[in-house]
């Protein structure tokens, strides 16, 4: 069975051809124009890419083209795999080598300056994306690698404990079950005349919620700016009151930085206030529902591995506020179809109440990573006599009187920053490879509860600036550590490990 | 009372202890595009700080107005009348 992720854009561009698709730059793309668009992509994606199932790669610039260019990639049978042109030149060539895209479609916008971004962009089919004429560049050198993933819809990376990141490929099967848990289901009735704001790039696959609902069921997406140098929070704001969003997802991070400002929010047009990403809190959620006298709060979960998200929680201020546990909202039941465990060290399943590593296998769970690596995420678990391959999230959680799960916290070195999930032995591996002496990096909270990476360095070969400008070849932004501390010697512990507990009381 | 020079000369410093960075010079034009550190991540401990040197309050409203250091020293002079 085919799983037309993009298909149901197609019939509502057929349906409505003049209602308002996309808000991009104070410029709004109607279905119909949007459609002329995506279907001059696609023509020329299939002129030059014969076989379907082939992994293509896109520039998320955020603009109307990378919209046109993702449903035009997904229409032809294609799998998306998305780059942010700001990204370290070298994570993309490794992401490049690992799943060896037969093309890369960029906007003519970055035509002028990508090949001297990234050179090794002549190894691969380039499509330069424009209004009307598409322009295909062959490849400088013969095409023999191209992988396919027949029935993928995407691939996306996410950051790896062995030092480099992890491809997960997200099948068709597994977003069209995921999708549908929205249209007319579980609650929720979005209509044409609903205003969806999306506020993550593609990288991050909440950005695919915010995208393929709003354009399958004919509401209009409103796109955030995502330029450089711009203030993204105080941005949302302004565009949920100035276009009277109707629904937004976004990650909890957002209420901790406008805590103070929350007070003096009204946003009356929001039906749903979607979080994700990142843990929410109690008492700021009470503060933010006050800003939606007509909205809910949904706190939601997912891994990238179980498909965008799979839990959630409807927030209520009376119940909420006696199932938060150390002030952390409820992540709530699983969707329909996913299944899921929370087991112990040796991989048995806990009873209700206690904790333990949360496990999802059935409906979104994905296969396996690109090139069947990191195994051990997995775990084969016999389940009513039948072994289920299940994902272990490395979350500790655990059910309470009301069925909802509880998260409490990692069991491993990963932590989240602004959403975006990090292993903390990639970074510290990257900043191995630069000073050549002891390191390690160290999650901290600041005063209003946000995560910041602190990295401890032993001796000083090279400086904070010159250091940060070295990493900034190897990681995206937000994995730079916000201080780097020198130290004469990194501490440690009585098994000789690196002593963390010692590091992160030290007051940076 | 402070002159406007002198609150380009405050920001200025406050922005160089804040972003841990001796060469920032900051003049009217300047945006986040020219200071690599100022994004939506510190921005918001930005204007905690320059609230709290200069015992001033922002609304999100006028947060959201600045689209460079002019309009910020704009807003600051006006308060502190």
């Amino acid at each position: 069975m085919d799983f037309p992720i993009a298909g149901y854009f197609k019939q509502m561009a057929e349906k409505m051809p003049n209602h308002p698709a996309l808000f991009y730059n104070g410029r709004y793309f109607s279905y119909g124009e949007l459609m002329v668009l995506v279907s001059s992509i696609q023509q020329s994606i299939e002129a030059n890419v014969p076989e379907k199932g082939s992994v293509i790669a896109i520039a998320d610039e955020l603009n109307e083209f990378t919209y046109a260019g993702i449903l035009a990639i997904s229409l032809s049978g294609n799998v998306i795999l998305p780059f942010k042109p700001d990204m370290a030149p070298e994570r993309i060539q490794y992401i490049f080598d690992k799943t060896q895209p037969s093309c890369v479609l960029y906007s003519i916008y970055q035509a002028p300056v990508i090949n001297d971004q990234f050179p090794f962009l002549s190894n691969f089919g380039q499509l330069v994306m424009d209004y009307t004429i598409q322009t295909f560049k062959p490849s400088n050198v013969p095409m023999t690698f191209n992988l396919t993933y027949a029935d993928m819809a995407y691939i996306l990376f996410t950051s790896g404990s062995t030092g480099k990141p992890k491809g997960v490929p997200v099948s068709r099967k597994n977003v069209h079950d995921f999708l549908d848990y929205y249209f007319d289901k579980n609650g929720y009735h979005f209509t044409p005349e609903d205003r969806f704001l999306q506020v993550f790039d593609f990288t991050f696959d909440v950005s695919y919620f915010s995208m393929f609902v709003p354009l399958s069921i004919g509401s209009t997406l409103y796109a955030l700016d995502n330029k450089p140098g711009r203030m993204k929070f105080l941005e949302i704001i302004q565009m949920l009151q100035d276009h009277k969003i109707t629904v937004v997802s976004m990650v909890p991070t957002i209420l901790l930085f406008l805590k103070k400002y929350l007070s003096k929010i009204s946003l009356p047009d929001l039906k749903y206030s979607f979080f994700i990403g990142d843990i929410l809190y109690q008492d700021a959620t009470a503060v933010w529902k006050n800003c939606l006298p007509n909205g809910e709060v949904h706190n939601f979960y997912g891994p990238t591995e179980v498909t965008i998200k799979c839990t959630r929680y409807i927030w209520d201020e009376n119940q909420s506020e006696l199932e938060a546990v150390n002030n952390i909202v409820p992540i709530g039941t699983v969707f329909p179809g996913v299944d899921y465990l929370i087991i112990n060290e040796e991989g048995t399943a806990l009873e209700v109440g206690e904790t333990g590593e949360l496990c999802f296998y059935g409906k979104q769970v994905i296969d396996g990573y690109v090139g069947m690596e990191h195994e051990q995420m997995f775990i084969n678990i016999e389940i009513d006599g039948v072994s289920r391959r299940c994902y272990r999230t490395g979350d500790l959680c655990s059910i309470n009187s009301y069925g909802n799960l509880l998260f409490h916290g990692r069991k491993d070195f990963q932590c989240k920053i602004n959403g975006y999930r990090i292993e903390i032995p990639e970074i510290e591996k990257v900043l191995y490879d630069i000073v050549k002496s002891p390191v390690a990096i160290v999650a901290k909270k600041n005063e209003v509860g946000l995560n910041y990476l602190v990295g401890f360095i032993e001796g000083q070969s090279i400086s904070e600036e010159q250091l940060k400008s070295e990493m900034l070849r190897f990681l995206p932004e937000y994995m730079i550590p916000s201080k780097l501390v020198y130290l004469d010697k990194i501490p440690l512990n009585g098994n000789q490990k690196l002593d963390r507990k010692e590091l992160s009381l030290l007051n940076y | 009372m402070r002159t406007s020079e002198q609150i380009l000369e405050e920001l200025q410093g406050i922005f160089i202890k804040e972003f841990s960075d001796s060469s920032i010079v900051l003049n009217d034009q300047s945006t986040a595009k020219d200071i690599a550190m100022w994004d939506s991540l510190t921005h918001m401990g930005l204007m905690d700080t320059i609230e709290r040197h200069f015992e001033i309050s922002f609304s999100l409203d006028e947060m959201i107005s600045f689209k460079n250091v002019g309009d910020l020293r704009t807003a600051i002079t006006a308060k502190l009348k």
